[in-house]
């Protein structure tokens, strides 16, 4: 049937275009030829094929974006897809030789405000928590009212100005800043305030807060951090920032196009690192002793520059302490200096900042640079002994060196210590000596010396602010003659005191070191700073001959302020021009000390910037004595035992027969016990009393004790005054230094017959003795103490 | 061919279950993640009702309503420009109880129409010069006229497509094929032109996409769509995210169960879901094209023709555009797309040609 109509339709058509019209019919012909194989092949399969051909060339197209292209794509998809707060990572604790938290962060808070959802709940707010039947306010008034309350909420919790508040809370934007570095219970004191008022638009986050538990302790050396927790300014917070910086952890969540979290689990979570912690040489004990030295010395000897001091393990140039005055308080770096009179200072404003850095936030240590005057005569006579043209016996001349017109003399007034050992020489710290020495060695050897002892290059010190030194590039022989005695050039302390410590170790150098090791979170060292041994600049021979001079220096050189009875000191003094002396006086006191002497443990370098003493700057006079405290406390500190040498005996051993002071003027009295060897001691006078006035009514002990050189008689205006009484220490197993620095303490003299370890005593443990009084102890001769 | 029909519904509606839920969420709080679903399968419910009762009906009884049957979808066509519900800044809706697209049943109405004036005898003897073309352009061009206003660019491309293709098919002259292609592009460029001088009606739209696509520097906001949609496809990868898993249907993507469904398909099933999905169009066209030629006579094979080819016209323009192979046009994708009207008018269709392919000459389905 189909067939028929088929055919008939074609009939049809053509015979109709045919008969009729023909010149339509070429423009319209309903040529619809219907027969059976022009369905199965014809005008279909055209169409069926294009599609086909379509869909296939759609289909490759999908390959290619899914598969070819696909990780681009994901990647793309991935970047928009995911959005992901961040876990702050902790910053890395800093911790001392012995685990003690110099600098840790804790958490903290930071508050801000979204001045724009604040402005978008204002009305809800007034009209469902502020107003009362049948209050209207209009939209203005309600954000403003809404402002006010959230300023007023904020500052009254934070302690913040409303004014400013409300300025933040009224900006324009989104996300001003209230208060970060906020402790978490005042962050949480906002949480339920925001939550009992129900506000919008206040949020609380974390932060963390760096905190230094130990303030003003190697503030230089530890350095402090800023807003975002990076190191500033200096110390290790900033040497080593990026070991102390964490990496952020990321909670990841898909996100809808308008960042809302989608609802299925797809949240990853990458975990914070906490920074690694990096464990320092620095030992907060000895720092302590340092700074507390340092701090007197200031005081004492009214230094107007500043001041630096630092200790260093001898054997390897580890820094046990680095002191620099003035210095401030990490927990507050931007305070204001005690002695700027400023009421405008903020902290953070560009003169204030130029004042700290100036100032307080100067390592001296590091980056000051000064002559270092006499003490660099122990590295020219190091030279001299190496090269071996000197030996410690050899005689020489202190006569003045001429030399192109120039006339060096020696130090000492009216003349000079004429001929001397060598010994003898540095320890009387002969100029012209040294001089000739230097120019005997010539300029190239001595140079090259000079540059193997570090000189010229900085030490390079983990932590920033090294400064360099200055150095004469070609040098005459006058340069060469006047650098012996270390004058006309300028080096940091730490380059000296790093030197000392290659002249004390054996001869080698090495690079000073203050970061030991980082540990990581779980505690396990991360990373080791190994000591880096760079060279050897003298023999061990070399360096044990000028241990001995050195330690004649302090025994019964200039350097006689550093002795410290028990251990043996070796030292240099120096008192060094400025380039400013001519105008202002300014001289530098130093004094770099080692000891033990026969075992070098530490060098000690101390700088006093200017002492403004009536007797003249020195460093025998007041850096020597505040190199000897370090070295006796941290000696004792680090369970060196004392040995007594034969100089400590004699001192010990020397007694003195009190006189009988009483009837004299308390002038006189002074002068007589003086002469006596003896020390008085006013009991019942006022302090600026004068002395030529009153008389000496009684004392204590009586005339005739026979009591240790030095120590004190107690003196009394008045006879009747109540004399007070201390409680009697049991002092066996104590060595006869022990006992007398305890009695002394306590303001008892003593008497014993020898040196070694106390056996008995006179008096009962727990008898109340008169202050004053005499307590003979028996004391056992112990060789294994001795020095013999 | 059913089989691909049943699958492809079910692939859909799935899809569109998955597609839908970010935004029946965003919407509202009180919505959830079915309500989409449960539209769409009272849709799907009704069109496979549709398509068994359409193929039942012998399809030459349509022939006799087709002119009826165009007459009405031109009137509903004519009923949205004054009271059409707008979306989206086009006019294309009508409410008569529910909300359909009369441009959906005018595709398939077109069909009937052009089937049934190519297929009828005393209409070809009648019909002649002039009057030979005017009788199918003048109707589809009033038409196309009212779609550009709506404005619907893309289903007056179908239609155009649609149309072309069963004249073509029809074994219309040479001539009268191409004398009418200029009379529509001519009709089609004067309607522009009354357009563009008519402020109100903006048809610069059009002109970004088709400038964006094209151009070097694609601006983030022309092509975001596209670029979208070809993030979906390319985080799918081989095997894709897995059902339900698609990030991109989080509003990335608008209406991601509408134009843009198979981005999502390809996100969630891979290029595996993929390469099934078109391999079960091409199933369905190539099988539909057979049903055509082996048709019992002529109204049937244009009409089956024209059916298939209203598929495959938007199944290679929907997948086109998704794969930026094209602009962006609101092209939907036959039986994915979420839609009643569409859906119920495809399911018919498919109906019409099962009914002509159980007449067929060879075969019986």
């Amino acid at each position: 049937m189909a067939k028929k109509n088929d055919s008939a339709d074609k009939n049809v058509g053509s015979g109709a275009q045919r008969k009729k019209k023909p010149l339509i019919s070429k423009l319209v012909s309903y040529d619809s030829v219907v027969r059976e194989q022009n369905y199965a092949g014809g005008w279909s399969r055209f169409t069926r094929v294009l599609f086909l051909l379509l869909l296939l060339v759609i289909a490759g197209n999908f390959v290619i974006i899914q598969v070819i292209k696909g990780d681009y794509y994901k990647q793309k998809a991935n970047a928009q897809q995911n959005a992901w707060r961040t876990i702050p990572a902790g910053r890395g604790t800093i911790y001392d030789t012995n685990g003690v938290e110099l600098a840790v962060s804790v958490a903290a808070n930071i508050v801000t405000v979204d001045p724009m959802i604040i402005e978008n709940a204002a009305v809800n707010y007034v009209k469902n928590y502020v107003a009362k039947d049948g209050d209207v306010y209009s939209d203005a008034a309600a954000v403003d009212m809404y402002r006010k309350i959230v300023a007023a909420g904020l500052a009254e919790i934070l302690k913040l100005d409303e004014d400013w508040v409300f300025g933040q809370v009224s900006g324009s934007g989104r996300y001003k800043l209230i208060a970060r570095k906020i402790d978490t219970e005042l962050g949480d004191k906002v949480k339920e305030w925001r939550s009992e008022k129900r506000i919008k638009g206040v949020y609380v986050d974390e932060d963390s807060r760096r905190i230094y538990p130990l303030g003003n302790l190697a503030s230089h050396v530890i350095g402090f951090t800023g807003n975002d927790d990076q190191g500033l300014v200096c110390g290790v917070e900033v040497a080593l920032n990026d070991e102390l910086t964490g990496t952020d952890g990321r909670i990841m969540t898909s996100v809808d196009a308008k960042g809302n979290e989608l609802p299925y689990d797809n949240v990853r979570r990458i975990d914070a690192v906490k920074g690694l912690n990096p464990v320092l040489t620095l030992d907060a004990n000895i720092q302590s002793i340092a700074q507390t030295a340092l701090r007197e010395a200031i005081v004492k000897y009214n230094v107007l520059e500043g001041a630096c001091a630092i200790v260093m393990n001898a054997k390897n140039a580890d820094v046990l302490a680095m002191a620099s005055y003035p210095d401030f308080d990490l927990n507050d770096p931007y305070g204001k200096p005690d002695w700027v009179d400023d009421p405008e200072w903020i902290g953070n404003a560009t003169k204030d900042v130029q004042i700290l850095s100036t100032t307080v936030w100067r390592n001296k240590a590091l980056t000051d640079t000064y002559e270092p005057g006499s003490t660099f005569k122990s590295i020219s006579a190091s030279i001299g002994l190496e090269e071996n043209y000197v030996s410690p016996g050899t005689m020489v001349t202190d006569s003045p060196l001429i030399l192109r017109g120039w006339e060096i003399n020696c130090w000492k007034k009216n003349g000079d210590h004429g001929t001397e050992t060598f010994a003898d020489a540095i320890k009387n710290s002969c100029n012209p000596i040294l001089a000739r020495l230097a120019l005997d060695i010539g300029v190239s050897t001595f140079v090259s010396y000079i540059e193997a002892y570090g000189f010229y290059d900085r030490t390079g010190i983990e932590i920033s602010g090294e400064a360099s030194s200055i150095m004469h590039s070609d040098p005459t022989d006058i340069d060469l003659a006047v650098m012996s005695f270390g004058q006309r050039f300028q080096i940091t302390p730490i380059q000296m005191a790093t030197a000392y410590c290659a002249l004390a170790n054996g001869g080698t150098l090495y690079k000073p070191r203050i970061v030991r090791e980082l540990l990581d979170q779980d505690g396990v060292t991360a990373k080791v700073y190994e000591p880096v041994a760079l060279r050897q600049v003298i023999s061990a021979e070399t360096s044990a001959e000028m241990m001995q001079i050195l330690e004649d220096v302090v025994a019964s050189g200039t350097g006689s302020n550093a002795y410290v009875s028990g251990y043996r000191v070796a030292g240099k003094t120096g008192t060094s021009e400025t380039l400013q002396t001519e105008s202002t006086g300014r001289y530098i006191a130093s004094f770099i000390g080692i000891a033990p002497a026969d075992d070098p443990q530490i060098v000690v370098l101390v700088m006093l910037d200017h002492p403004d003493v009536e007797d003249g700057a020195s460093g025998g006079r007041q850096a020597a004595p505040v190199v000897g405290e370090i070295i006796e406390k941290t000696l004792e500190y680090m369970g060196v035992p004392r040995r007594y040498s034969e100089l400590d005996k004699k001192a010990m051993m020397v007694k003195s027969y009190v006189p009988d002071v009483t009837g004299l003027t308390f002038e006189e009295a002074r002068l007589e016990l003086k002469h006596a060897g003896l020390v008085m001691d006013i009991r019942d006078l006022p302090e600026n009393a004068d002395l030529t006035a009153f008389r000496v009514a009684a004392q204590m002990p009586e005339m005739g004790a026979y009591i240790t050189d030095g120590s004190s008689v107690l003196l009394y205006a008045d006879a009747s005054t109540a004399r007070k009484t201390v409680r009697m220490p049991d002092l066996t197993g104590y060595t006869l230094l022990d006992a007398y620095n305890t009695l002394t303490q306590m303001g008892l003299n003593m008497h014993a017959e020898n040196i070694g370890t106390v056996t008995g005593q006179n008096v009962e443990p727990g008898t109340q003795v008169e202050l004053g009084s005499v307590v003979e102890l028996i004391v056992e001769n112990n060789e294994t103490e001795s020095l013999g | 061919m059913l089989l691909s029909v049943i699958l492809l519904v079910g692939i859909g509606t799935m899809m569109i279950f998955s597609a839908s839920t970010p935004s029946s969420y965003a919407k509202s709080s009180s919505s959830t993640a079915y309500d989409v679903l449960k539209t769409q399968i009272i849709y799907t419910a009704l069109g496979i009702g549709v398509l068994i009762l359409a193929s039942m009906v012998d399809y030459k009884l349509l022939g006799r309503f087709s002119i009826a049957l165009f007459a009405v979808s031109t009137l509903l066509m004519a009923a949205v420009i004054p009271f059409g519900t707008t979306r989206n800044n086009a006019r294309r809706w009508l409410k008569l109880g529910i909300l359909f697209q009369p441009s959906e049943i005018l595709k398939i109405a077109v069909v009937f129409f052009i089937a049934y004036v190519l297929s009828q005898k005393n209409i070809r003897e009648k019909a002649r010069g002039l009057w030979g073309i005017l009788i199918f352009v003048l109707p589809v061009a009033v038409n196309i006229g009212l779609l550009v206003l709506q404005p619907h660019i893309s289903c007056v491309l179908i239609i155009v497509a649609i149309v072309a293709l069963m004249m073509f098919a029809g074994k219309v002259k040479a001539r009268t094929f191409i004398v009418t292609i200029l009379i529509a592009v001519a009709a089609i460029a004067a309607i522009l032109l009354f357009v563009k001088s008519n402020e109100k009606l903006s048809l610069d739209y059009i002109i970004n996409r088709i400038a964006a696509h094209g151009g070097e520097a694609e601006s983030e906001a022309d092509t975001y769509q596209a670029t979208q949609s070809l993030y979906a496809i390319g985080s799918g990868g081989l095997f894709g995210r897995g059902f339900g898993k698609s990030i991109q249907k989080y509003l990335y993507l608008p209406e991601p169960y509408n134009d843009f469904i198979f981005s999502i398909l390809a996100e969630e099933m891979g290029l595996v879901g993929v390469l099934l999905v078109i391999s079960l169009f091409i199933i369905l066209i190539m099988r539909g094209y057979k049903i055509s030629s082996n048709a019992p006579d002529l109204f049937g094979a244009l009409t089956a023709f024209g059916i298939i080819s209203n598929v495959a016209i938007q199944v290679v323009l929907n997948l086109a555009v998704v794969s930026k192979l094209m602009p962006v046009t609101g092209i939907s994708l036959p039986f994915f797309s979420y839609g009643g009207t569409s859906l119920i008018i495809m399911m018919a269709s498919m109906g019409v040609v099962l009914n002509i392919s159980k007449q067929s000459r060879y075969s019986k389905f």
